[in-house]
């Protein structure tokens, strides 16, 4: 019975049909995300529809209608791909081609996957002649503790922050850490806030720190514009004293606390991670498009330092400095109203993903397969046409025959 | 020992199901994350220097305190010794020095980049505000004059009904004592009011510190009081939000031009003004008073949005957003918007900001389509926040 099921079960994956109802809910998910982007901004659609197992969309924005989010319709997609397209499949030489397509497709989805998993995406900004050894998301937070020791190196304590674990904004989590003299609550997180002096015009019932409190502000529609801010308790540990503070994203300065005699900074920040190697802009180039303010090329040179030794790369809009499975492109400048004379920054936009060149592989994969297909099926219809051919003049040959011998 | 219906086979699966049951239950709960404490995921070696190590304030660490922070606002590269007995308060946009002298009485040195306006028209002003009479221009070159920073600088007493900048104060028996200047291509006016009697009583205080006024780059050490110069910010903070991290300034405030603003020529009546997108503008302009009130200037807003007006109730209750060291109110329109020129734009937004600083308001506008204005709250507000 188990048996039947399972067989039942890869069927209807190996399925045309099942195919069919996948790639119609992939054009119907494309569809509404692309209208919703018009109203919620892009990050906010890519998170509901397209990196969601399942989503409730509102038609008109009332009528709620359930539907399965892209990640379940791509892994039900690579399901019935790999049932129907690889091992159902008769293995003769003729669908040799379109085995090697279905594979290159396997292999896009799989690079989406692993992307979607594993990837590292931000920014990294420089003024010319300033160096940096990490990059900053461009939507997640960070909230990160360290002991203030002048100029002396220290450990910092990261807590990753993303603003979708915080679908309840009043929600509080402990952090600890045996190494901390105290334990950190992290009591709600606002996606996008504003510190508000306590008064009249604070929200009834808000909590007040130090004279402020935290206001709930719409998500922007550019999510990279949000700033977070949250509430932040640091419990002495042994049951002491409790200190409380309101960390935001756009503060001048950390929290600083002392806890027996030492001092802590508290700080919020978009999310940090390391580069193995240490980027230096030595300069920043940029042309304008005659008596416009539109640039038409813009291109940063470089020094990449690593164990000491320095390379100089040249980094222009379509050719980014790919190292160490980080691949770095030409994003951004400015100020964009910047005067002669005025120093320039230079925004590179950050990528890691251990998946990089595998969407290459996929294509020339599947465009080899289609190459082989289509020259086989070319190769067979020429061999039919030749033999008709033939045929054709043996026909007609024929009765030439017949009558000469008559 | 089994069942008579049961069959070993039929045991094997039901528990074969019930372990993946459990497996799959366990998935579950281990991929949900529950609130209990959790120990902190990552730790990385960082050099130090870069965070203060002292306790600040959440004013302090929140910008609501930067004038006071600074001490100062951009300037005109003056110090001066604050005569005995005068409290010296922090400086404002509009106020490079500032002083209570005594009960109801108060100095403070403006300094206006290119003469703000000449001297004639601000001390007829002045006099307007003592309820006299305009000067002439003979009146004015027959001014006594008073040696200010190296020059001769124009000296005035004026005796009158003191009603303020913006009218609604009426003191009679008021007296003003003032020196007004024009130094570097800029107007100077320091200026002392108040009760006629107690005024006299510190006109010699007033001399001394009109006496004491240096430039900077003259005096060897800078010390309290002093200006230092404004420079561009390169504050990171606002470039993570997204916005260029370039100071600019002008008619004594300081701001951080957005990322995607483009400046457009200012005019008499804007201090500076922006163009962005397609169809957006956005200026400041600064008034002197409360230029006819908070409600009074909301309510203008709303009309030219084709709006009614809003209660007082509608009015406390617009959200206040933190800038020249003062909270300003924060306002957003929609609505079919009519400019001075009388046409009529359908579908518009109007956001602003206003801030009463008793001596002037700030007032920065922005209006255009309502797509492309919605887009730019945000750094709208951050433009708000960086003026100082």
């Amino acid at each position: 019975m188990l048996r039947r099921a399972g067989l039942a079960i890869f069927n209807l994956l190996a399925s045309f049909g099942f195919a069919s109802i996948v790639f119609v809910l992939l054009l119907l998910l494309t569809f509404l995300g692309t209208l919703e982007q018009a109203h919620t901004g892009l990050y906010d659609v890519q998170k509901k529809y397209f990196e969601s197992i399942f989503l409730v969309h509102r038609l008109f924005g009332v009528i709620p209608i359930p539907l399965p989010g892209a990640y379940l319709v791509m892994t039900l997609l690579f399901l019935n791909l790999l049932c129907g397209g690889i091992v159902r499949i008769r293995k003769t030489r003729s669908r040799a081609g379109i085995l090697l397509t279905h594979t290159g497709m396997l292999l896009m989805l799989v690079a989406g996957f692993v992307k979607f998993q594993h990837s590292k995406d931000g920014a990294l900004t420089l003024y010319e002649g300033e160096s940096a050894a990490h990059f900053e998301s461009w939507f997640d937070w960070e909230v990160a503790v360290r002991e203030v020791k002048g100029a002396e190196e220290t450990t910092e304590y990261v807590i990753p922050v993303s603003p979708h674990d915080w679908k309840r904004p009043d929600r509080a989590i402990t952090y600890r850490s045996a190494e901390l003299p105290f334990d950190l609550v992290l009591d709600g997180f606002f996606r996008n806030a504003r510190p508000m002096p306590a008064g009249q015009l604070a929200v009834a019932g808000a909590r007040v720190i130090d004279g402020f409190t935290l206001e709930a502000q719409r998500p922007a529609k550019e999510a990279e514009q949000n700033l977070g801010g949250t509430y932040v308790t640091l419990v002495e540990k042994g049951g002491g004293a409790k200190h409380e503070g309101i960390l935001w994203g756009l503060q001048q300065a950390p929290l600083v606390v002392e806890v027996g005699g030492r001092h802590w900074a508290v700080d919020l920040r978009k999310r940090r991670w390391g580069l193995p190697f240490t980027i230096v802009l030595d300069k920043f180039n940029h042309e304008m498009h005659p008596g416009t303010g539109i640039a038409k090329r813009f291109t940063s040179d470089v020094t990449k330092v690593e164990a000491g030794a320095s390379q100089r790369i040249h980094i222009t809009m379509n050719q980014p400095l790919r190292h160490e499975g980080y691949t770095l492109y030409q994003s951004s400048w400015g100020p964009s109203n910047a005067r002669p004379g005025d120093p320039l920054f230079s925004t590179f936009s950050v990528v890691r993903n251990p998946a990089d060149q595998w969407p290459l592989y996929s294509c020339l994969t599947i465009a080899a397969g289609l190459l082989l297909h289509f020259v086989r099926k070319l190769l067979g219809y020429l061999r039919v046409e030749n033999r008709r051919a033939r045929e054709r003049l043996q026909v007609t040959a024929l009765p030439v025959a017949k009558e000469k011998v008559g | 020992m089994l069942h008579p219906c049961e069959s070993k086979g039929s045991r094997k699966r039901a528990r074969a199901w019930g372990r993946v049951t459990a497996l799959f239950a366990l998935l579950v709960m281990g991929c949900g994350k529950g609130d209990g404490p959790r120990d902190i995921p990552e730790t990385r070696r960082v050099p130090g220097g870069a965070t203060e190590s002292r306790p600040t304030d959440s004013a302090h660490r929140f910008g609501f305190d930067t004038p006071a922070e600074s001490g100062a606002p951009p300037g005109s590269g003056l110090v001066w010794q604050a005569p005995a007995g005068w409290r010296e308060l922090p400086s404002t946009p509009m106020r490079t020095a500032n002083f209570d002298v005594a009960p109801d009485v108060e100095c403070y040195l403006t300094v206006l980049p290119g003469g703000g306006g000449g001297l004639a028209a601000n001390l007829n002003r002045w006099r307007k505000q003592m309820s006299l009479p305009p000067h002439t221009d003979a009146e004015v070159d027959a001014l006594p004059k008073r040696d200010v920073l190296g020059e001769k600088a124009r000296y005035v007493e004026y005796e009158g009904t003191y009603v303020g900048m913006d009218g609604k104060v009426q003191r009679p028996r008021s007296l003003m004592v003032g020196v007004a200047l024009e130094h570097g291509g800029q107007g100077m006016f320091l200026k002392m009011v108040g009760p006629a009697d107690v005024v006299r009583g510190q006109i010699a205080a007033f001399d001394a510190l009109c006496a004491s006024l240096r430039l900077e780059a003259e005096v060897a050490s800078p010390r309290a009081g002093s200006q230092p110069d404004a420079t561009p910010t390169d504050d990171r903070s606002t470039a993570r939000a997204g916005n260029d991290p370039h100071a600019s300034d002008g008619g004594g405030l300081q701001w951080t031009d957005p990322a995607g603003w483009n400046r457009a020529p200012a005019s008499s009546m804007r201090l500076v003004s922006f163009s962005i997108g397609k169809a957006t503008e956005c200026y400041v302009t600064v008034l002197e008073g409360a230029a006819g009130g908070f409600e009074a200037n909301v309510n203008r807003w709303r009309q030219q949005m084709g709006q009614p007006p809003l209660d007082a109730a509608a009015l406390a209750a617009l959200p206040a957003v933190p800038m020249l060291g003062a909270t300003g109110r924060l306002v957003q329109i929609r609505g079919d918007f009519t400019g001075m020129d009388g046409a009529t734009r359908h579908g518009s937004m109007l956001i602003g900001a206003l801030c009463e600083m008793g001596a002037q308001t700030v007032f920065v506008k922005m209006t255009g389509p309502e797509a492309e204005v919605r887009g730019e709250l945000s750094r709208f507000e951050a433009f708000c926040r960086s003026l100082h």
